[in-house]
């Protein structure tokens, strides 16, 4: 079954999943520290609830699962990271309203 | 000193024995498997986790006097040995390049670096003078649910016991205090009665509102984790849109509109009666029936008082509905309007949906464990909603049994430990005592060595009210410490130009990093975080847990227990806090503790939680914690024989609280026709203050996006990504529109997460409050959309 919709993903997705498959497998990201949980390089809102489709036999090249039966709650550890974004910089002067 | 020293061999070996022993399934500990790399650390040590009210232990790892790694402790009950993504990044939040390390003052356009000495002079000069010129009712602190409860007990004896000022209040009134005012008046007492050990011993949850997928992470894997093991468990999601708690693994997913929750808690107990689901011998035994005051307003105006001229926040009680006696009869007279039918009218979920809820929830042969947080608590009915849950786990009889329990989550690491049981409120006085009652002053002031006259009969503002007084000019001097109000207060602007009108008014900031609420004072203090000082924290299900002192603060960044002590020197306070050659937080803790030693809220010698990992539950009674209060065999204040007392009261019968359904303080009409709902994301610990500093969780969500339906995006012309303006009565800001995402909100529903301070959406909201709670709705009110 799982096998089906690994395939049905791939066939879905086609080239977009090969070549961002490729690409993002020299792009794994840094972890916080050695042992935290490693991050998703890839967009995670589009691929939701078919992590293990590719992570648990590591289609494609992912990474492959050490604790597949969390599968629904994924995404409390490991979350996606937007390389666009702007570094955060909070104003310091003061208010005056 | 305790202290967690552990090698990475006596972890795996302490984890696999933990699995073995506990006949938990070992999944949950197997998080870090297949880990070969390993953070090189001189020492782990024990700590609660910073962020929310689970209360997850970590085992910091400490290398050269700094923070370099955190894991999750496998020896702590709550999250046995896994984290969060917030947790994972602990190690993080101390280290952002902006950390306040000196005090800064307001000068001209700008702030300046002045010394200590010079700040708390001037801070107490400025509490001097007010006091004396106005009383000191002019003078106010607010602190916070994640202020530990050294210093939750401090600031309070100094407020209470020495200024005579009972303007003390915590940002935990936007987020719990509508469950304790249900606790109050269902059962007279505040708190649980069940706990997490519910979570593998039930086999039904409903979660009322609470996205626990994202806001207790920890919570919802062991509830998923429960379900895998036994697939005869169901999961009821009721929500107002769809997230990642009512996806999988939930079996029924009820999308109600906003408000809507109180006439399906109502049409649920219609079912339950009426079918005959009751638990008659428990109603016999154990409840009473009383009928509250209705139509009570939303608190809008400045000094609302609640229920007209008669029992008003000042002089009655507050925390507690007055209620007149009913019987079983008029509750099943009162239930007759509430059939599913008209929840559907009201709600949008179809009737048989709610009947089918009912009969899972009655169902004799399943337990049943419930779950809420903010849904209920931001609720102008906050109280009442509280109440009609109690109300389907009394007529049901399933409370207070192993797997059978209503458990209000807490959303901070001590709203409970701090706000609620040291009484961080401007009514409450440690371990369940009120200002009002004269006994209880007495009692407070022989244990803190005061006069009994210092201590003021009066309860003081209310947050709202205090952050109106101070608009107003009736509160001149105020201290706000480990919370940021100037972007979580609903109606927001009002209360930062309030901040800022000058005259008399006063503004101190204790702050770690830069925040909206800093920015608007005329004094910031840089304050030490987390295990830069030794703290404790209690959680949602009773549990105290401590953590010593592991690195130092950042340049003059002192903790804020230190900063009050000061401030009480100045005073000419300092004998509050003399103990001689003793450690002073030891025995602020041995002191506080005699509040509730033989009341319900026992608490163990504070060397039991230096020690003790994961903490423990109180009553802690004869050194053995409580799992499940009100219940013979658990809970050592019921006695043989009597099987269930609900002892907080005096006839120990809970009550089930006849509460209609009135209609929401604002909704959408012609002008604004959209509902906003604010929260939070799994990324982001509220306003963002630290979490934003974490580069990897800013990275994962950089900004707050408003999410919208397609179908109103459609209609918009809207995608996602585009600039979008939400505009409401009171203010406005501008966002880019999500359509996907994590979240699928309904037409007619829009979404905005408050943790971004350039996406104000706290201007937007609206002050409206539940009059016996006083906490604020900040999920329902009625905003348009334009797009840019």
């Amino acid at each position: 079954m799982r096998m089906f919709f690994a395939v049905l993903f791939i066939g879905f997705f086609g080239l977009v999943t090969a070549e961002n498959a490729a690409a993002e497998q020299s792009q794994r990201l840094p972890r916080i520290y050695p042992g935290a949980p490693p991050f998703i390089p890839h967009d995670v809102e589009a691929r939701k609830g078919l992590c293990l489709t590719c992570h648990e036999t590591g289609v494609a090249g992912a990474p492959i699962v050490p604790h597949p039966t969390r599968d629904p709650v994924c995404l409390e550890c490991h979350v996606g990271q937007d390389r666009t974004a702007k570094p955060f910089k909070s104003e310091t002067k003061p208010l005056k309203q | 000193m305790a202290r967690s020293n552990l090698n990475r061999r006596d972890f795996l070996r302490q984890t696999i024995t933990l699995a073995a022993v506990s006949g938990i399934s070992p999944s949950l500990f197997l998080a870090r498997e297949g880990e070969a790399e390993e953070a090189i650390v001189d020492a782990w040590r024990k700590a609660p986790c910073r962020f929310c009210g689970t209360g997850c232990g970590v085992l910091a790892g400490i290398r050269k006097g700094k923070i370099v790694a955190v894991r999750g402790d496998p020896e702590a009950p709550v999250n046995r040995g896994l984290l969060c993504i917030k947790g994972y990044s602990l190690p993080k939040i101390l280290y952002g390049p902006d950390r306040y390390t000196t005090p800064l003052l307001r000068q001209g356009g700008d702030f300046v670096k002045i010394t200590w000495e010079r700040a708390l002079d001037l801070m107490a000069a400025k509490f001097k003078q007010a006091s004396e010129k106005y009383g000191p009712e002019s003078v106010g602190a607010y602190f916070s649910g994640q202020s530990t409860i050294f210093e939750g007990y401090a600031i309070n004896k100094l407020m209470k016991g020495g200024i005579g000022s009972n303007n003390i209040e915590a940002n935990a009134r936007l987020c719990m205090a509508s469950a304790v005012a249900g606790f109050y008046s269902t059962f007279n007492m505040d708190e649980p009665m069940g706990c997490y050990d519910d979570f593998e011993l039930t086999d039904t949850f409903f979660l009322w509102g609470a996205n626990m997928a994202e806001m207790h992470p920890m919570l919802f894997s062991r509830i998923v984790e429960r379900k895998r093991q036994d697939p005869n468990v169901k999961i009821v999601s009721l929500q107002t849109f769809i997230n990642r708690s009512a996806e999988s693994p939930a079996d029924t997913v009820m999308v109600f509109k906003p408000h809507a929750d109180l006439a399906i808690a109502n049409a649920m107990a219609y079912v339950v009666v009426k079918e005959g689901l009751a638990n008659e011998t428990f109603i016999r035994k154990h409840v009473n029936f009383k009928r509250g005051l209705t139509e009570i307003g939303y608190g809008v105006e400045d000094g609302f008082e609640y229920g007209g001229a008669e029992p008003s926040w000042r002089t009655y009680r507050p925390f507690a509905d007055k209620g007149e006696p009913a019987v079983y009869e008029d509750y099943k007279k009162f239930l007759e309007d509430y059939t599913p039918d008209y929840a559907e009218k009201i709600s949008g979920v179809p009737a048989q949906t709610i009947r089918d809820a009912a009969r899972l929830f009655g169902d004799p042969k399943r337990k049943v464990v419930s779950l809420w947080t903010m849904g209920f608590n931001q609720h102008t009915r906050g109280t009442w909603i509280n109440n009609l849950l109690y109300n389907l786990h009394l007529l049901t009889g399933k409370i207070a049994a192993p797997g059978n329990n209503p458990l209000s989550l807490t959303g901070q690491p001590s709203a409970c430990g701090t706000t609620r049981e040291t009484g961080t409120l401007a009514h409450l006085l440690p371990g369940g005592h009120l200002v009002a009652n004269e006994e209880h002053r007495k009692e407070a002031a022989e244990i803190w060595g005061v006069p009994p006259e210092k201590i003021s009969a009066k309860p003081g503002y209310h947050t709202m009210e205090l952050f109106r007084a101070f608009d107003r000019g009736d509160v001149k001097v105020l201290w706000i410490n480990t919370t940021n109000p100037f972007q979580t207060l609903p109606h927001a602007g009002r209360y930062r130009r309030g901040a800022r009108r000058g005259g008399e008014r006063f503004l101190a900031v204790s702050e770690v990093y830069p925040s909206e609420t800093s920015r608007h004072a005329d004094l910031i203090l840089p304050s030490a975080m987390w295990i830069e000082k030794e703290g404790m924290f209690g959680n949602t299900e009773r549990r105290t847990q401590h953590w010593m002192k592991m690195v130092d603060a950042p340049g003059q960044a002192k903790s804020d227990l230190w900063q009050i002590v000061e401030l009480a020197n100045r005073l000419g306070l300092g004998k509050l806090f003399d103990y001689g050659a003793e450690p002073l937080e030891k025995s602020l803790f041995e002191e506080y503790r005699k509040f509730g030693a033989g009341r319900g809220k026992d608490l163990a010698p504070y060397e039991v939680y230096a020690k003790v990992r994961g903490g423990l539950r109180w009553p802690v009674v004869d050194g053995k914690e409580t799992r499940w209060r009100y219940r013979e065999g658990h809970d050592p204040y019921v006695k043989a024989g009597e099987e269930v007392r609900f002892y907080g009261q005096p006839d120990g019968r809970a009550v089930i609280w006849l509460r209609p359904y009135e209609p929401p303080a604002e909704a959408p009409d012609g002008d604004y026709p959209f509902w906003l709902s604010t929260g939070r994301v799994l990324e982001h610990w509220h306003t963002g203050t630290i979490t934003r500093r974490v580069p990897e969780l800013h990275a994962a969500v950089p900004f707050a996006p408003v999410w919208i339906s397609p179908d109103d995006a459609k209609a918009l012309g809207v995608e996602t990504g585009d600039r979008v303006r939400v505009k409401s009565r009171r203010g406005e800001i501008v966002t880019r529109a999500e359509l996907g995402g994590r979240n699928t909100v309904p037409k007619g529903v829009v979404y905005v997460p408050f943790f971004d301070e350039t996406v104000l959406i706290n201007l937007v909201t609206l002050d409206a409050f539940d009059p016996i709670s006083k906490q604020p709705d900040f999920k329902k009110c009625a905003v348009r959309l334009e797009k840019l």
